[in-house]
């Protein structure tokens, strides 16, 4: 597992709560709700399926650090160590 | 087995909440006293034709991302293409001397609005980009006026009339008047975000939500009423069924309505003495033609014969002079059968009504037919008549509504008390749907949904997997 499979896997989950956004030019580091429309139930989203697909919690305090792409990998690196990851965006 | 959550209702707001609540693998059961879901949208067969029991406009129409009902179809998975949208083509707000017309374009409006009182236009715009840019307040609001809070922004009776007429009939339980909240809430809905009919009506939304609610693994039990909410102390733990079994749960919400789920708790509501309940009575024409091939080209038309806006009970079972037609047939891509429909609705006295009842079947029956032929008659005061062209005619009334849905008095948009937290006192126990102060179909989906993400799913998200 790499830092470009955890992106992927987070785009995956993005692209399944908003299923018409293009995210194929995300620029990341650039935050997500500035270039897509995400608002916090679909914020909430990204940390039930978190939970639901990789048993990751994420406290609310902890919800700025998935602001941006990079921040998300960053942050969810040593929280996925070890596990298999969903990237259906990448076939 | 303990569930982690019950919810009274299958109504639109029962049915988003099911669905968010199964999405993240909460045990989660929907009672439905009905035989059938939907709830006050909900439909029925009747002499070979299908009709729906509410759904004249889906609102919040617009295809944009931030729309309430592309939130709403976000967080619920469920592909904006399920539900086959037709626009409207265009709807009218009349008064005996003047009309203005509107569409999906919020510019029609402004424009119809300033010809009708070019003193008010540079009021109206500044109005009209106040409410555009208003969000919600994510507080509980207190009660205001909207009546009021119009006439000092205009300056001007009749335009607040013209304004409230559409907003009142699609959403307030007062009379003559609705909440401020409320009414920028629907302002936004209706002409900002503009109407549209799903083609084939209140059964394809149903269908794509009862399809998405299995997929969830949701259980939906119908013919399953819920005879009271159990309580240890101040909290909810389960309810008591009809049938007399109780089940159990860390969360219940229920969309029985505010006064209705206090009495399930064994509280008695404290109805205010001087607050007089609305209801409707609904009549639903099936035509030899098209209602535009008679000239009839609106998708609804608000209308009111009276010099002032009389959204209002009056002695009798009905007031005639003001009501909401509506035409399926005047949205893009129809099905056939419901282009020859003309629905209309009329303000209903429920106190009267249920004495109608009280008088036996065939009274019942035949003022039925009265009221609703009272009203078509004053309708065609304005609009082309129907009258001669109707093959067959549907009426139901506030104890129509009350039958199927548990709503005391046929109340349609519930107590004037909203409460927006869904907090009614009990831990455990909050209210979801109409009373939780969001309207209409859209509205009743968005509670759900909310009331879900806030109590059920952000405690679970802090949790431990
Ligand atoms: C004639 C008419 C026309 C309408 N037109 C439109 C329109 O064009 N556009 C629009 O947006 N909205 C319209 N509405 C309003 C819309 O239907 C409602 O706002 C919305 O459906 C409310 O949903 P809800 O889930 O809050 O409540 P409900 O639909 O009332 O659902 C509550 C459910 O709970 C069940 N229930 C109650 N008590 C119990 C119990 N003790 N045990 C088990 N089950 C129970 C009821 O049977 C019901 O199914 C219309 C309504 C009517 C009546």
């Amino acid at each position: 597992m790499n830092d470009s499979d955890i992106q992927i896997a987070i785009k995956d989950i993005i692209a399944q709560i908003a299923p018409d956004e293009d995210l194929s030019q995300l620029d990341p580091a650039v935050r997500l709700r500035e270039q897509i429309e995400l608002d916090s139930m679909d914020f909430l989203d990204i940390v039930m399926e978190l939970r639901k697909l990789y048993g990751v919690q994420v406290p609310e305090a902890d919800y700025k650090e998935l602001a941006t792409l990079d921040g998300c990998v960053n942050y969810l690196r040593p929280k996925l160590a070890g596990k298999t990851l969903h990237c259906a965006a990448r076939v | 087995m303990r569930y982690d959550a019950l919810v009274i209702g299958a109504g639109l707001s029962g049915l988003a909440a099911g669905i968010r609540l199964g999405m993240y693998g909460k045990q989660a059961l929907l009672l439905e006293r009905h035989a059938l879901w939907g709830g006050l949208n909900s439909f029925y067969r009747l002499r070979g034709r299908r009709h729906d029991v509410g759904l004249h406009a889906l609102t919040n129409a617009t295809s944009a991302r931030t729309g309430v009902l592309s939130r709403v179809l976000r967080q619920l998975r469920i592909p904006r293409e399920a539900l086959q949208l037709g626009p409207q083509l265009r709807s009218v707000i009349r008064f005996s001397d003047l009309e203005v017309w509107f569409s999906n374009d919020p510019a029609l409006l402004e424009s119809e609005l300033a010809a009708a009182f070019p003193a008010r236009r540079d009021a109206l715009a500044t109005l009209s980009a106040e409410i555009a840019n208003w969000v919600p307040e994510a507080r509980p609001m207190p009660f205001a006026s909207a009546r009021a809070e119009l006439l000092r922004r205009l300056g001007d009776e009749r335009l607040v009339d013209v304004l409230l007429l559409p907003t009142c009939y699609y959403g307030s339980p007062l009379e003559n008047d609705i909440d401020w909240t409320q009414f920028r809430i629907l302002y936004q809905s209706l002409f900002l975000e503009g109407i549209a009919r799903p083609r084939g009506g209140i059964r394809t939304l149903l269908t794509a939500l009862k399809t998405r609610l299995e997929a969830c693994g949701t259980e939906l039990r119908t013919n399953c009423g819920v005879e009271r909410i159990l309580l240890d102390g101040a909290r909810a733990v389960g309810v008591r069924l009809d049938d007399g079994s109780e089940l159990f749960a860390d969360h219940v919400l229920s969309s029985a309505g505010l006064d209705e789920t206090l009495a399930l708790c064994g509280r008695k509501p404290e109805p205010d003495p001087a607050r007089r309940d609305l209801s409707f009575l609904e009549s639903i024409h099936a035509l030899d033609c098209t209602p535009a091939a008679l000239g009839l080209d609106a998708a609804v038309a608000f209308y009111c014969l009276a010099d002032r806006l009389c959204y209002a009970q009056n002695e009798a079972p009905t007031e005639p002079r003001c009501g909401v037609l509506s035409c399926p047939g005047n949205y893009a891509d129809q099905e056939p059968e419901a282009a020859v429909l003309v629905r209309q609705t009329v303000i209903a006295n429920p106190q009267r009504w249920r004495e109608l009842v009280a008088r036996g079947d065939e009274e019942y029956r035949a003022a039925k037919l009265e009221h609703s032929a009272r009203a078509a008659a004053a309708a065609a005061s304005l609009f082309p008549d129907w009258r001669a062209h109707t093959l067959d005619l549907d009426v139901f009334t506030p104890r129509t509504i009350e039958h199927y849905t548990g709503h005391v008095n046929g109340r349609v948009y519930g107590s004037p008390d909203k409460r927006q937290d869904g907090d009614i006192g009990f831990e455990g126990l909050r209210l979801i749907g109409t009373d939780q102060g969001y309207l209409g179909i859209v509205g009743a989906m968005m509670s759900g949904i909310g009331i879900v993400n806030r109590h059920v799913l952000a405690a679970a998200a802090e949790s431990a997997p």
